[in-house]
């Protein structure tokens, strides 16, 4: 009979659990794909489904264009970052080198930055970068000043994060299968590119998806540096979804909104569980 | 053979070079320039070639009143707004964050949806979290109003995002909500890495499970919890998102990145602004070093 009761209980336990973490993305699901009257009902199941909302979102706003510009960022910036830190991580975790354990601590601290620390400076920088920017371009590409600047600053933002996650990866690599390498008098490049590139792929995938959710959700620095309608990125494309008066606030639309960019991310981290956990965990104890 | 392990030193050096030239341009100048900044009186006009004017930004003394940021009760409500937040949330999150991994320890059908179940809060959009706590809990039409009419706890819907008294708690409870999973994974792995022997122990004595989970587990996790204070710590302390999007044009709740946000873009007060932002980065520079040397986090790398 105990040994009922302590299933049950565990089972509860795993319940709450779950319970907690989930509802508040399906309650907004829900809400998303109700028409207007049935949105100002509460319930805990659909009474109706209607893709209204949906398609309001996307064919009468403007909201794929933030869809495009986040999507943008993201490819950009991450590409980058990997491809920086990739180099960064073989050095800082397969070769001894005086002041190794000093550059890991700098970019350590540099994690932990509050990003406001930089902001005034960096929209100086921002206002020269467009002065020198509209100099050379023409009118045409002139939105796309903004989104250039962005990735400019997550690579930088990303940079320690990459660069610690992936040096915690590589370290995990032994040391015997390079050290083969080495004695056929195989370069640094070479090593890099034939035989850790194809151990280090998952980690490197792993690590570029953490990167693209941190960029595809930063809002203060995309706040702080897009200003119309057409260079928006997708944080801040929903939190300007609103209405006039308090009771007009178009629920069912942001809710919509927050479904669209959200899914994605869920179906992913869902499939990567694993990886993620342990990109998770390298990225802060040293692994 | 001098040569191999010297030609990788060097090649090790080329390969940090772009990681060096991002974080010194765009980091360590932006740093700087904001450092100088808060010591002109930079405004929206003369942003570009600013006058410097010393300190009068943080603190000066004009006709008998004081000035400066260090001066502006507001910023000090932002200060203490900031602590209030950071200590609460952090330790929500710490005390979740251990019940949820040691739930998500469970071995049976459910194992996997727990585990999925944790991770889908980290990946919503900060923004996103925000919106749909606020829709739940909003007023007229929320859930979370009509769950507690329901009960006959409350008899008309309360405003709980928008009214002083309530709203921090609430940004409290999304904070915890969005990165409890965070510290569960965090402790979860440490739990994976004790040797099996001591949480079988703790499984045979079932009846007093808690007292076993406080006198041994708990203690061989501590340093995994460490790490995710002083990450969770960090990250609190510069909160942004959440406190600007609930309840947007409250003073009561701002943070000290509010704060100086405000300073700058709302009133174009860009040398007072940076001021603030150096106060801000001055204090969780301290506190970062006080963590950081009390959790000896610093000796990671020696730990190997």
């Amino acid at each position: 009979m105990n040994k009922v009761y302590d299933k049950i209980f565990k089972y509860s336990l795993q319940m709450i659990v779950i319970i907690f973490c989930v509802f508040p993305f399906y309650y907004s699901v829900m809400t998303s794909l109700e028409g207007s009257s049935a949105v100002f009902e509460p319930n805990f199941f659909p009474t109706e489904i209607n893709p209204k909302n949906y398609n309001y979102l996307l064919f009468e706003h403007n909201f794929p264009q933030t869809i495009l510009n986040s999507l943008f960022v993201a490819t950009v910036t991450v590409s980058i970052s990997i491809t920086i830190s990739y180099f960064a991580a073989w050095s800082l975790s397969r070769v001894n080198f005086k002041g190794r354990s000093m550059f890991l601590f700098v970019i350590l601290a540099i994690s932990m930055f509050p990003q406001i620390a930089v902001l005034t400076g960096m929209y100086q920088l921002f206002l020269n970068f467009k002065d020198f920017y509209f100099n050379i371009f023409d009118l045409r590409v002139k939105g796309v000043t903004s989104l250039l600047w962005l990735c400019f600053t997550y690579t930088m933002f990303n940079i320690p994060f990459t660069v610690w996650v992936l040096t915690t990866f590589m370290k995990g690599v032994p040391k015997e299968i390079e050290e083969a390498a080495i004695v056929d008098g195989a370069s640094s490049f070479l090593i890099l590119r034939k035989i850790f590139l194809p151990i280090m792929t998952p980690a490197i995938f792993t690590t570029a998806i953490m990167a693209m959710i941190a960029v595809w959700n930063e809002f203060l620095f995309a706040l702080t540096f897009t200003a119309t309608n057409s260079d928006r990125t997708i944080t801040v494309g929903i939190a300007l979804i609103n209405g006039t008066i308090e009771y007009e606030v178009p629920w069912g639309s942001i809710m919509a909104a927050s479904v669209i960019v959200t899914v994605p991310l869920v179906i992913i981290t869902l499939l990567l569980q694993g990886r993620i956990m342990s990109g998770l965990t390298a990225g802060s104890i040293k692994g | 053979m001098k040569s191999v392990s010297q030609l990788r030193k060097r090649t090790a050096l080329i390969f940090l070079i772009p990681v060096t030239i991002v974080l010194l341009s765009s980091a360590l100048y932006p740093l700087i320039s904001t450092l100088y900044l808060s010591l002109t009186d930079a405004e929206l006009e003369n942003f570009l070639d600013p006058n410097y004017v010393g300190f009068i930004n943080y603190l000066e003394n004009y006709e008998g009143m004081w000035y400066g940021v260090l001066a502006d009760s507001l910023f000090w409500n932002s200060v203490r707004n900031t602590i209030v937040f950071s200590v609460f949330s952090v330790s929500l999150e710490v005390i979740l964050g251990i019940s949820f991994a040691l739930i998500m320890l469970i071995e049976n059908k459910l194992k996997w949806f727990v585990r999925a179940a944790v991770l889908i809060p980290w990946a919503i959009p900060t923004i996103v979290s925000a919106r749909m706590f606020e829709w739940m809990l909003q007023d007229q039409f929320g859930i979370f109003n009509y769950i507690l009419i329901g009960m006959g706890i409350i008899e008309q819907g309360k405003a709980w995002t928008t009214d002083p008294q309530t709203s921090m708690i609430v940004i409290i409870i999304i904070d915890a909500w969005k990165t409890s999973p965070f510290v569960a994974i965090l402790v979860y792995a440490g739990l994976k890495a004790l040797p099996n022997e001591v949480l079988e122990a703790g499984k045979v004595d079932g009846t007093n499970g808690i007292t076993q989970f406080y006198y041994i587990i708990f203690p061989l996790i501590l340093p995994a919890i460490a790490v995710a204070i002083v990450f969770r710590g960090l990250d609190a302390l510069r909160v942004f998102d959440l406190i600007y999007l609930i309840n947007a044009g409250s003073k009561d709740i701002m943070s000290m990145t509010v704060y100086a946000r405000r300073e700058m873009f709302e009133y174009s007060h860009f040398g007072f602004g940076a001021a603030a932002s150096t106060m801000l980065t001055l204090i969780i520079g301290v506190i970062a070093v006080i963590f950081i040397q009390r959790t000896r986090l610093h000796k990671l790398d020696e730990m190997e």
